[in-house]
């Protein structure tokens, strides 16, 4: 009787172990889920905000880059709170979202910066070349006024003839 | 004199002349000139205005009464900043951040909320907050619960009856060198760090 009550309690302790283990693992394995989810946002909206400086330091437009940002900024809180409450389908609407709007600033990115790569050339083109027909157009009038000046003076200089 | 005898004043003359008109290209090959970069952080009240932080004319928190604060940042870093605002409750036992060494306090960290903001760029981020759940016995209180921007915090803060608890504001840096945020930042060779506090007492008799 004793050894069967053993046995019993043996088996008993060998499930409650077998339980508590599987549930921690559950438990665990979602909470580290959780935090993947998470920082797999942050990282995205850390690349985006970098994406922007780069566009702001060629002095493009970026308020609407930024606005953008700021609504996934706030769906990332709201995600947190919901994963933190076990809300998932609340947060699943929220990360879909977030991807809409972070594939929407990679893409106006993406537009931008070939804008930058032209504009930027044929700025510095343009630059020079009014520049320089400037300076021409400057040098050849000088030039021409300086030239009509001196003949003037020098035919000035030249003996008067006189009459008798 | 010849017409060539004339040709150091001409060099000269076209010279001044042209400089104006390479000014801009000459513009954007200097370097930029470094200015002081910071950040400004405060809490406002309830109107937007450093006032009316408290529902009564006491430094007093009350149990299920809104508080409406709002969160004023102002970025002069000179170019966008993303920044990560946390707002920790402290119990009267623990410090508040060091503004010498810039090291954040460990208090119970309630919000936290990232934002990017433009060069010279001011928002306010609204703060609204209430204690939920607040237990007094005889010497001392417990908030266990409290509600902030319609968003429920469990949390575990006592504090003896006529002690001081701290609402602190810290505000972290994004460094793109290393992806991370920092609680501080380098600006000509010198640390810097901002933050900001709210001091109250608690109960819950309204």
């Amino acid at each position: 009787m004793m050894r069967r009550l053993d046995m019993i309690k043996k088996k008993f302790l060998l499930f409650f172990i077998i339980i508590y283990t599987s549930s921690s693992t559950i438990n665990t394995s979602l909470s580290e889920i959780n935090r993947d989810i998470i920082n797999d946002i942050n990282k995205k909206i850390n690349i985006a905000y970098i994406e922007i400086l780069e566009i702001e330091s060629s002095g493009l437009n970026i308020d609407n880059m930024v606005n953008t940002i700021n609504i996934i900024n706030d769906y990332n809180t709201k995600i947190q709170y919901a994963i933190n409450n076990g809300n998932t389908d609340e947060a699943t609407i929220y990360i879909n979202e977030v991807e809409i709007l972070i594939s929407q600033i990679n893409n106006e990115a993406a537009i931008l910066k070939e804008n930058i790569l032209n504009t930027d050339y044929y700025q510095k083109l343009l630059n020079i070349s009014i520049s320089t027909t400037t300076t021409i157009i400057i040098c050849y009038l000088f030039w021409t006024i300086f030239k009509i000046y001196y003949i003037n003076r020098i035919q000035n200089m030249k003996p008067m003839v006189t009459t008798k | 004199m010849k017409l060539f005898d004339y040709k150091l004043i001409f060099i000269a003359i076209t010279t001044l002349l042209c400089i104006p008109i390479f000014i801009p290209t000459i513009y954007e090959a200097l370097p930029e000139v470094e200015h002081e970069k910071f950040v400004s952080l405060g809490i406002l009240g309830k109107d937007g205005l450093a006032e009316n932080y408290y529902p009564t004319a006491d430094s007093i928190i009350y149990e299920d009464i809104l508080n409406k604060w709002h969160i004023y940042i102002h970025n002069n870093f000179g170019e966008s900043t993303q920044l990560l605002l946390k707002i920790k409750i402290l119990e009267p036992n623990i410090d508040p951040p060091n503004i010498s060494t810039c090291l954040p306090c460990s208090g119970f960290e309630v919000f936290e909320i990232r934002r990017v903001i433009s060069k010279n760029q001011t928002i306010t981020i609204p703060f609204h907050w209430m204690i939920t759940d607040l237990n007094e016995k005889e010497n001392s209180s417990i908030i266990s619960e409290i509600q902030i921007n319609n968003q429920t915090r469990i949390l575990n803060i006592s504090c003896e009856n006529n002690e001081t608890i701290r609402v602190v504001c810290e505000l972290w840096v994004f460094d793109t060198n290393d992806n991370k945020f920092h609680f501080s930042w380098i600006d000509l060779e010198e640390k810097r760090c901002v933050w900001t506090q709210i001091q109250f007492k608690i109960t819950s008799n309204s």
